[in-house]
């Protein structure tokens, strides 16, 4: 049983990306998790702002545990951040969605009709996310 | 026990360190044993940094040590019951020590000293008695009042010492001196390291002791062995040795692992567990290695976190682990404090966080495992115990016997009942608070927001709604800001449940109108209901049914509800998605009585129906923005889409698709459709406001509610368009609407004035020709006549112009308006009293412009008058749809708008000055422009007698000044009289035959010539002026150029003295004036010019008495020759002065005596035209001042007179007059030649010796017969010094000589033809 959470933050700290991955049934660990993944998100900016100063690397790995939850970051050069919220050990696989997210992200931030720091609405990203969730991060 | 699980025992918590029990002081009555206890235990002392780690006991007479237990053979079958004993800490801490020291007052001279010995004695004996089987250190201090003397000296001293230590069977190192002298600290503390190099060999041998067990130990005694290395590492802390402490804790902790764990055991592992983990850690913290304390604390947890123990006692290991964490972030907190440098990633709010986490659980676990209990236990009554009943002498256990499970049963719902009464929330308040204390420290402050609102939820589990409704109103605008929808979402719903239970109007308005936005993630559905609630607050009825809320709750909102302040203040800047308003005037400048117009764009956001009470729109004066208005919309129109209301812009396309569209009334809470766009008008009378005012859009309010309950909706009027904007499919506001923020209240000014410059005069007595644009020439006075006229339907006061001239032109041109002869006022600035204007009424004033240089003047017009205006609320035409009167006092303007927008600058050149309530005074200024044209260009040039041009003037001798004027007027002018007034040191005459008689007109371009005949009786040196006198020398050598070209006369502060019109005209003049109040004065007092001219010519006659009488013999020779004597009228001031000094020309002197540097060559007088405009009466004079050349002293004057007009054959007088200046006797010889030509018949001396004594005349005489008709040669007459009689003469003066000669007499004549007569 595992549950990934995936945010992507702006640069004002405003979510423009949300999407959970779990094995088990959506609605049930919804309910019970959802604005507590959240929180834990928006409490670890915290951290990565600290860990984004210290290593040349975009990944900054596991940066946070609250219980039972870890908290995984990515950062852009532009300061957009990747944050993954999991109850388990999985780094070989969230490094990997990183880079593919982040090559998504920046396929997608070429439109021209896309803003920068809005929410992504894209049928295409939203494909790609769920696939390489599943690829790398429930298998 | 649960006191077990949630608190270390204090003896834990702190550092062990050695016990010295003292006996025998009595510190009660005698103060020397109060003094040496004070001395090794005073808290002053203590304080000291190289005291040692000791703690003192006082005991009591006859303190019962604790009895030893007796050791034991073997340990084969012993089988302890617990791990380590309660009291066992306690009693090497607090009650066993390991030094008994003795004090006795024995002296070592004392008279008893046999009897003090036995008594001492047998106290020791007692001691030893009490400590049998004990290893406890035994030392005597004997307390005397002397130092002891060296060793050997005092036989005595160690005589009875032998003898008091055989006595009491004690050794020599067990006896001590403590002399308490001034040096009483000293001694003890030698006397305290001593101490505790006896505890340490004590504590030496215990740990031996301790060790010598594990021989006799097997595998089966884990538990035995726990308790051994627990005390050995007990007592190497005790020893000060920490690595040796933390050795032996680690060893105990590993051998925990060794027992296999069961329900049973559990407690007491966890118990032991955490208090070995407590040492090892508080150790590693002392010996600077913190990251093996984490590293350890880690490991701790994770071994521990699984074993539960007992399902119904969950709550007691939640408990435990709480307690693991704060203790642990209390040990990390003052190993930070001692120095130890933390991460944001590892520091102890960490800690206290996961303290209070595990407080939650235990709370949740507390309440399953009573709801368990009360379950099963309904059919058995519950016996109440006491809580001492689970006390057991170890540490972890309880006293329930094993197998019984009806005691187990009554243990736990014991338990049970004691959890129950422990307050949770009050703990996990606190732990919290530390927590966020410490993230605060290291910044990590989205986490600190996060534990904020746990701490709110707390207080919400708790049932202070209050509090909690606190912590949620801080936090969320934090939220808000952060525009993370989910986070902020749950944030504010459960605000607005806290506002609910607390009864909070206010928050629950605001709350539930923030939930209405789009942002909010719900359904429609949530946001109907939402609304409902709202609106059945406004009504005053609480929001929810009455099934759904509390009595405490109905009660407490119907009391706020009565009690509540509305309306209640929301500001849409915060909450923006919920209605979207924006404000704009329809002009950007108005006049004073045209009608403002405001137009309000609303649109709704939200996806349900708003109803709106009332909308309004705040303005404010920009410079003043104390002064607030309020306007209420009245009017709207309701627009679908953007492009309706776009299209609604366009008037002549609303004629076509609409020409009777009629905006509609705004109703009392009108329902807005979510989507359209409703443009709303407000509209009021320009002229409420101030003139001169800017009105800036402050604040936009749309009032929703009723009249009980109301919010106020409010937004600032920054509508800031985007620098940067994006390309968007839908579009804004922005590319629809015009936005002007500011409208300009231009101000009325009721005065217009016309002049007659470029107009020509408006005197009736000018011709018709002279009504085309007349210029004004230097030197004149120019008549300009303003008429100031009252277009508007105003009565005005106070009518007043004032006129002045710029400052570069204040020493040339002046202005007047008095030119009556006896009256000269000319100023700078005059000020024209009108008077009062009424409706369309109209007035002239006059005044005059004089100038004396030739430039366009521009002169400053100021208007001004005064005027009575009504600005109450029932002023004169009022708009009366404004529902809520101006200056309302109930509105402020927002402070932070104000300090965005910057004021702008007033526009209008008006000016307004209010004196009081109901009187104003509007001015405004303009310019006036004239153009002044030169008069006359004037040149002068000094000749000879023989008419060659001159540089150097002797004295006594006659030159020529002529003088040529060109007119240059535009227009046609006429010259009365030219006359050369001249200074006193010289006398002049005219030449007559050059004398002209004046035309009556004379144009542009015509010239005129005056010849005057000059003298001079000074030289420079002797001119009479006083300043001369001292630069003498100054004057000597320089040369004056020989042409004067003044096109321009040059500015003097006397020149405004000569004008001077004739009465009559000044007479008439003067009525046409309406008012004068002069507000500057430059008046130049001519009655005080004429004064002072009198006073310095009055000294210049004094001082010159001897040379007028010479002027005055040599002007009556030549007049009396010339046969000519003229007699002319004086109408110039300046001539009547020089009349009324008696000739002297103070005047002329006065100007030279003012100028600041004095000249090097003096003024020799002033030419005057006197001249006016064609057929007018007014008189004007233009002077031009002529200055002198340089004068010398001459060796010889030479005068000539002959007759005008010379007949042939009619003999005439030809007389040459000689006159010496100088001091010495002059030897001449005079030489007259007659021309080859043979045209004069001569009569006198051809050739003559000439002696001419001092200051004498010499006069030759010749009779000429011509003899031709025509331009003759005159007979030459030469000059030259007799050598023979003088011989220092030389020949470079007789050509001095013969250059005046050549100067002073003409050469040729005209001979006219013999009479008719004589040819009859």
């Amino acid at each position: 049983m595992s549950t990934y959470y995936f945010v992507i933050v702006g640069q004002n700290d405003n979510p423009i990306y949300e999407k959970e991955f779990s094995t088990v049934n959506k609605e049930l660990r919804k309910e019970d998790h959802r604005h507590l993944t959240q929180f834990i998100a928006h409490a670890a900016l915290d951290l990565v702002d600290e860990h984004k100063w210290k290593t040349a690397n975009m990944q900054l790995k596991s940066i946070d545990r609250f219980n039972q939850w870890f908290v995984s970051a990515f950062i852009t050069a532009s300061q957009i951040r990747f944050i993954i919220v999991h109850d388990n050990k999985n780094d070989e696989g969230i490094k990997n969605f990183f880079n593919e997210m982040y090559d998504t992200y920046i396929k997608n931030s070429m439109n021209a009709f896309y803003r920068i720091n809005t929410p992504i609405k894209s049928p295409m990203f939203e494909k790609k996310s769920e696939i390489f969730g599943r690829k790398y991060l429930l298998s | 026990m649960t006191m077990d699980a949630t608190a270390l025992p204090s003896e834990l918590l702190v550092t062990p360190q050695p016990l010295v029990g003292f006996c025998g002081l009595d510190t009660a009555r005698v103060s020397v044993h109060k003094a040496v206890w004070e001395a090794f235990s005073g808290s002053l002392q203590r304080k000291a940094a190289d005291r040692a780690a000791v703690q003192y006991k006082l005991l009591p007479p006859n303190y019962e040590f604790p009895v030893a237990k007796p050791k034991r053979a073997s340990y084969e079958w012993y089988h302890p019951k617990g791990i380590l004993k309660r009291n066992w800490m306690l009693k090497h801490l607090h009650v066993l020590p390991s030094v008994v020291v003795l004090f006795q007052d024995m002296e070592w001279n004392d008279l008893q000293w046999t009897e003090k010995q036995v008594q001492c004695a047998a106290i020791v004996q007692a001691l030893k008695n009490t400590l049998q089987e004990r290893n406890t250190r035994l030392c005597l201090v004997l307390l005397q009042r002397a130092a002891p003397l060296p060793p050997g000296e005092d036989l005595l001293a160690a005589e009875r010492a032998a003898s008091l230590t055989n006595a009491c069977g004690i050794t020599s190192k067990m006896l001590f001196i403590l002399p308490h002298t001034e040096h009483l600290t000293g001694y003890a503390l030698r006397l305290e390291s001593a101490f505790l190099d006896m505890a340490q060999s004590y504590y030496a041998l215990m740990s031996k002791r301790i060790r010598n067990h594990r021989d006799q130990l097997t595998a089966a005694h884990t538990s035995l062995k726990i308790r051994h290395q627990f005390k050995l590492g007990f007592v190497a802390e005790m020893r000060q040795d920490f690595s040796t402490g933390q050795k032996h804790y680690f060893q105990a902790y590993a051998n925990l692992d060794e027992i296999r764990i069961n329900d049973g055991n559990c407690l007491e592992i966890k118990t032991l567990a955490g208090f070995l983990n407590y040492k090892i850690c508080r150790l590693m913290f002392k010996l600077k290695t913190p990251r093996d304390a984490i590293n350890q604390f880690i490991i701790h947890v994770e071994k521990h976190k699984s074993r539960v123990g007992f399902k119904d006692l969950a709550f007691e290991h939640h408990a435990w682990l709480s307690t693991q964490h704060s203790v642990f972030a209390e040990l990390f907190c003052e190993a930070i404090k001692n120095g130890l440098p933390a991460l944001q990633t590892q520091h102890p709010g960490i800690y206290y966080h996961k303290a209070a986490e595990f407080v939650m659980k235990r709370r949740d676990a507390a309440m399953e495992a009573y709801a368990a209990m009360q379950a099963s236990s309904e059919a058995t009554p519950t016996p109440i115990q006491n809580p001492l009943s689970l006390y057991t002498e170890f540490f972890g256990i309880r006293a329930v016997k094993t197998g019984d499970l009806v005691a187990e049963q009554q243990a736990n719902m014991q338990l049970c009942d004691q959890e129950r009464s422990y307050n949770h929330s009050a703990a996990i308040i606190a732990l919290l608070s530390q927590a966020m204390a410490q993230f605060k420290i290291y910044k990590c402050l989205r986490f600190r927001k996060k534990l904020a609102i746990d701490m709110a939820e707390e207080y919400l589990k708790s049932g202070d709604h209050a509090k909690a409704l606190t912590l949620y109103s801080l936090m969320l605008p934090d939220y808000r800001q952060e525009k993370w929808t989910t986070i902020f979402t749950d944030v504010l719903l459960k605000t607005l449940r806290c506002a609910l239970l607390s009864g909070s109007v206010a928050d629950y308005i605001a709350c539930s109108v923030e939930a209405l936005s789009l942002r909010h993630q719900s359904d429609q559905s949530e946001r109907i209901l939402i609304l409902e609630n709202l609106w059945q607050v406004f009504q005053g009825v609480p929001p929810m049914p009455k099934t759904q809320l509390t009595p405490e709750a109905q009660a407490l909102w119907t009391s706020a509800l009565a009690n509540v302040k509305s309306p209640i203040q929301i500001d849409l800047d915060k909450v923006n998605d919920v209605v979207e308003m924006c404000a704009t005037f329809e002009r950007v400048q108005l006049s004073n009585d045209d009608l403002l117009q405001l137009q309000l764009i609303v649109r709704v956001l939200t996806d349900i129906p708003l109803r709106i009470r009332s909308f309004h729109v705040i303005l404010a004066d920009a410079g003043n923005p104390q002064n607030s208005y309020k306007l209420e919309a009245l009017k709207y129109f309701c627009f679908p889409t953007l492009t309706q209301l776009r299209g609604q812009k366009q008037p002549d396309d609303e004629q076509l698709e609409n020409p009777s569209q009629e905006p509609k009334n705004f109703e009392k809470n009108m329902r807005l459709e979510p989507g359209s766009y409703y443009q709303l008008f407000c509209s009021t009378e320009a002229q409420q406001f101030h003139e001169n005012t800017q009105l800036r859009i402050v604040r936009l309010e749309a009032h929703m509610g009723t009249d009980q309950v109301a919010a106020l909706l409010t937004c600032s009027s920054n509508y800031s368009r985007q620098l940067f904007r994006h390309h968007t499919r839908s579009r804004d506001l922005d590319d629809n609407v015009t936005i002007n923020p500011i409208c300009y209240i231009a101000p009325t000014f009721h005065l217009d004035t016309q002049t007659n410059l470029g107009h020509g005069h408006d005197n009736g007595l000018t011709d018709d020709k002279e009504m085309v644009a007349t210029k004004m020439l230097v030197n004149e006075y120019f008549p300009v006549v303003t008429t100031v006229s009252n277009p508007y339907n105003v009565y005005l006061q106070n009518v007043g112009v004032h006129i002045s001239i710029p400052v570069g032109l204040r020493n040339s041109v002046f202005l007047t308006t008095d030119i009556s002869p006896g009256r000269q006022k000319l100023h700078s600035q005059i000020q024209i009293d009108v008077g009062e204007l009424s409706a369309h009424g109209s007035n002239t004033a006059t005044f005059y412009i004089f100038s004396l240089t030739e430039a366009e003047i521009k002169l400053a017009q100021r208007l001004s008058y005064t005027l009575d205006v009504d600005r109450g609320p029932g002023g004169g035409g009022s708009n009366a749809r404004v529902s809520t009167a101006p200056n309302s006092s109930e509105s402020t303007p927002d402070h932070e708008v104000k300090s965005v927008i910057p004021s702008v600058a007033a526009i209008s050149p008006v000016q307004i000055e209010y004196l009081d309530e109901t009187r104003l005074r509007k001015s405004r200024e303009d310019t006036l422009t004239v153009r002044c044209y030169g008069d006359f260009k004037f040149n002068a040039r000094f000749y000879t007698m023989d008419r060659k041009p001159l540089n150097q003037v002797y004295r006594g001798e006659n030159f020529l000044l002529r003088a040529n004027t060109e007119v240059v007027a535009v227009d046609d002018v006429e010259i009365l009289d030219s006359f050369f007034i001249c200074d006193h040191n010289l006398v002049q005459s005219n030449y007559s035959f050059k004398q002209k008689k004046y035309t009556n007109k004379y144009s542009a371009g015509e010239q005129l010539e005056s010849v005057i005949v000059l003298r001079t009786n000074a030289t420079l040196r002797d001119w009479a002026t006083a300043r001369d006198l001292d630069h003498r020398g100054k004057l000597e050598g320089k040369a004056v150029a020989s042409k004067f070209i003044r096109p321009v006369p040059k500015p003097s502060s006397e020149e405004p003295l000569a004008p001077t019109p004739p009465a009559g005209i000044s007479a008439y003049m003067s009525k046409s004036l309406v008012t004068k109040i002069p507000t500057t004065m430059t008046i130049i007092n001519s009655n005080s010019a004429v004064s002072n001219a009198l006073q310095v010519a009055n000294a210049g006659v004094m001082s010159n008495s001897t040379q007028s009488d010479d002027v005055n013999v040599a002007e009556e020779a030549i007049n009396t020759h010339e046969g000519i004597k003229t007699t002319r009228l004086i109408y110039n001031k300046a001539l009547e002065a020089v009349q009324g000094t008696g000739h002297c020309r103070g005047f002329i002197k006065k100007i030279y005596t003012l100028e600041g540097n004095p000249s090097a060559v003096p003024i020799f007088g002033v030419f005057c035209i006197r001249w006016r405009r064609a057929n007018c009466k007014e008189e004007n004079e233009s002077k031009f001042v002529i200055r002198g050349l340089d004068i010398a002293e001459p060796p010889l004057n030479i005068y000539c007179t002959i007759e005008e007009k010379m007949f042939v054959k009619m003999p005439m007088a030809f007389k040459v007059v000689l006159k010496n200046p100088t001091t010495h006797v002059l030897h001449l010889i005079a030489n007259l030649s007659i021309s080859k030509t043979d045209n004069f018949i001569c009569s006198g001396h051809k050739q003559l010796d000439i002696s001419i004594m001092a200051y004498e005349e010499k006069e030759l005489v010749y009779n000429l017969y011509p003899l031709q008709v025509g331009w003759q040669e005159l007979p030459v007459l030469s000059l030259e010094y007799n050598t023979k009689a003088d011989p220092q003469k030389k020949d470079s003066q007789n050509a001095l000589l013969d250059e005046l000669v050549q100067r002073a007499l003409p050469k040729r004549v005209f001979v006219l033809p013999p009479l008719k007569q004589q040819n009859k």
